[in-house]
């Protein structure tokens, strides 16, 4: 029943392994995404997001369990394409994803695609293009852009869709720091006006400004909790190569010497008022 | 000793047609001997315009670079740069063509000219600086996760033992653990063996861990260079560049308006737990600290 329920995906014990390998990436996950939800996905190198992305995304199909997407299971055929429609994939290499001659038709792609109004694909290109910040370079074609203007260019093909739900697989790997608030920024307006945003990053203060944050690790979903839970668990997270916030490893550093602090230090304010009460 | 030298590099994409770029501006930069030394500016800044100059890829419009002491636009000596400076691209997916992750790596150390024991000794050996398991080299790179990739495009650049080493966002796609490894590996064979970094980062957390000097470029023109911990501390100057201070200058100078002085300025979040700590221990001292 597709816009009923608060539940926009949903996966049932997915499993998943590539054709030919006999040791399957992903064994038995269950997750949920609320219409809205900002979630990011944290783990190891290897640990399976890009493929969890792509089959949220219904580009691969679980070789085990099902996943729903508003309602429909992305493995029946005649759906495929109201999904495509709901779900938008930002690739983690964003040249992979990069298709027309010049920046605007780029983005116009999509929309095209979709077969709306032209008036209406023209609007979404224009808002697109402004909310990455890529008007002044609408002309160009893309592989004459800079690594991070390409990855701004692959996010505003994602706008002009206006999906359901928008999965990003490492979406600000080459951006500075004021580009990447930029595009949380976009993400954040996104989520607040209705889309639901999946992110994945390996930028764990980028990660805990999610409403939630799943870890991937060892095959499965090692948590799925609020930032300021999941960045507190130092100890698991090291255990993965990942680490905790900035603000989360200086409490950690800091309880390490012996100090005693309370939980869930994972921002810098809250590591300011600590500090503040401690210190004044 | 300088090992590059720039000077008044200016570089212009597409002159004459209404695409021209002006990607570089009137460049100064020497790079020493030995020294390690960050890159950092915001996307479009110009930063894999200058690398490219640095390893012959791409030649000034106007101005001149010297590698080891020699000019770039010596064509015959163009032709010799790659086996002195290494370039690791910035998407170095694109350079991956092999059938197994071995033949990938081997790639270059055989054009070094190398026997085939010295070339399987470099690759196992880098496999293990970037932190991936032997058994890999069997693999074919199209099957592997998207920072695995990365890893093995840097193994193909550290397996040609560079005089120099360029990495255009090496962390990039990187979990934390490896990102570390790996440059704690390049830091060490930086200072062991005296060869020449240039990191190419807009995470300024790593260059206040790595890095001697920070250079920072914006719109094409060189903002300033200087060693890491007075170019870090200047948070005008990053904001300007589009850039962010490390978290524990940040912190730092947070604390430092509500009154809360810190005896030096951290770079790192280690060098600011001890600095805190010191402070919470003697609580009390938190005033008459240089800021
Ligand atoms: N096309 C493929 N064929 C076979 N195996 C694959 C393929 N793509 C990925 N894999 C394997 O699946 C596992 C998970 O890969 P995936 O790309 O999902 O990881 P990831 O979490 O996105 O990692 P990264 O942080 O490095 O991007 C890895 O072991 C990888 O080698
Ligand atoms: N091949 C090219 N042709 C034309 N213009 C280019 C080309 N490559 C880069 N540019 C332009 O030159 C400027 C500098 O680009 P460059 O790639 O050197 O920046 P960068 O600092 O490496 O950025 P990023 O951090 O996004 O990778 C940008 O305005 C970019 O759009
Ligand atoms: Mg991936
Ligand atoms: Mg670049």
């Amino acid at each position: 029943m597709p816009g009923q329920s608060n539940l926009l995906i949903e996966l049932q014990s997915v499993s998943y392994a590539y054709p030919g390998s006999q040791f399957p990436v992903l064994q038995d996950i269950c997750l949920c995404v609320g219409r809205a939800e900002f979630i990011s996905v944290i783990g190891p190198n290897g640990s399976g997001k890009s493929t969890l992305a792509r089959i949220i995304s219904g580009l691969l199909l679980p070789t085990g369990g099902r996943v729903l997407v508003d309602g429909m299971d992305t493995g029946t055929p005649k759906t495929r394409k109201d999904i495509r429609r709901r779900v938008g994939l930002v690739l983690q290499n964003p040249d992979n994803q990069l298709v027309a001659a010049v920046v605007e038709e780029d983005v116009a792609f999509g929309p095209e695609n979709l077969c709306l109004p032209s008036a209406e694909v023209r609007r979404r290109v224009e808002d697109a293009l402004n909310a990455v910040g890529l008007s002044q370079v609408r002309g160009r074609p893309p592989h004459m852009l800079s690594g991070g203007e390409k990855q701004r260019l692959a996010i505003a093909g994602l706008l002009a869709l206006c999906p359901l739900c928008v999965v990003l697989d490492e979406p600000t790997s080459m951006l500075d720091p004021v580009g990447r608030q930029e595009v949380l920024q976009v993400l954040r307006h996104l989520s607040d006006s209705g889309t639901a945003v999946i992110l994945i990053t390996h930028h764990m203060d980028e990660a805990a400004g999610a409403d939630r944050v799943w870890v991937l690790g060892k095959g499965g979903v090692l948590a799925d909790d609020e930032p300021a839970a999941v960045f507190s668990r130092v100890k698991l997270l090291h255990e993965l190569g990942l680490t905790s916030t900035s603000a989360g490893d200086l409490a950690y550093r800091l309880s390490e010497r012996g100090l005693e602090l309370p939980t869930g230090i994972v921002i810098m304010e809250d590591m300011i008022k600590y500090l503040c009460r401690v210190l004044k | 000793m300088p090992c590059i030298e720039v000077e008044g590099l200016t570089h212009v994409y597409f002159p004459g047609i209404p695409l021209e770029t002006v990607a570089l501006r009137d460049i100064e930069l020497t790079v020493y001997d030995g020294e390690f030394i960050a890159l950092a500016g915001a996307a479009g800044s110009g930063k894999s315009t200058l690398a490219q100059h640095l390893n012959g890829l791409l030649l000034p419009t106007a101005g001149c670079v010297r590698v080891l002491g020699r000019d770039i636009t010596d064509k015959e000596y163009r032709q010799q740069l790659w086996r002195q400076v290494g370039l690791v691209f910035q998407f170095p997916e694109r350079q991956i063509f092999s059938p197994t992750v071995f033949e990938d790596i081997a790639f270059g150390p055989r054009n070094m000219g190398w026997d085939s024991i010295t070339v399987n000794k470099r690759v196992k050996e880098t496999l293990a600086l970037v932190g991936l398991p032997e058994e890999i080299q069997d693999e074919d790179p199209r099957t592997l996760s998207g920072g695995m990739l990365r890893r093995v495009a840097i193994c193909g650049v550290l397996a040609m033992r560079p005089q120099v080493l360029i990495m255009d966002e090496p962390g990039a796609g990187l979990e934390p653990a490896a990102r570390q490894l790996i440059l704690t590996s390049i830091k060490e064979i930086q200072s062991q063996q005296g060869i020449t970094v240039i990191l190419i980062t807009h995470h300024l957390e790593d260059a206040a861990v790595f890095a001697d000097r920070v250079a920072v470029l914006h719109q094409g023109e060189l903002l300033s260079v200087g060693k890491t911990g007075e170019v870090l501390s200047q948070t005008r100057i990053l904001h300007k560049a589009g850039l962010k201070a490390p978290f524990a200058v940040e912190l730092a100078q947070r604390l430092n308006e509500l009154g809360i002085k810190l005896p030096t300025m951290p770079l790192t979040v280690e060098e600011a737990a001890r600095l805190l700590y010191g402070l919470i221990k003697t609580t009390g001292a938190g005033s008459g600290g240089v800021q």
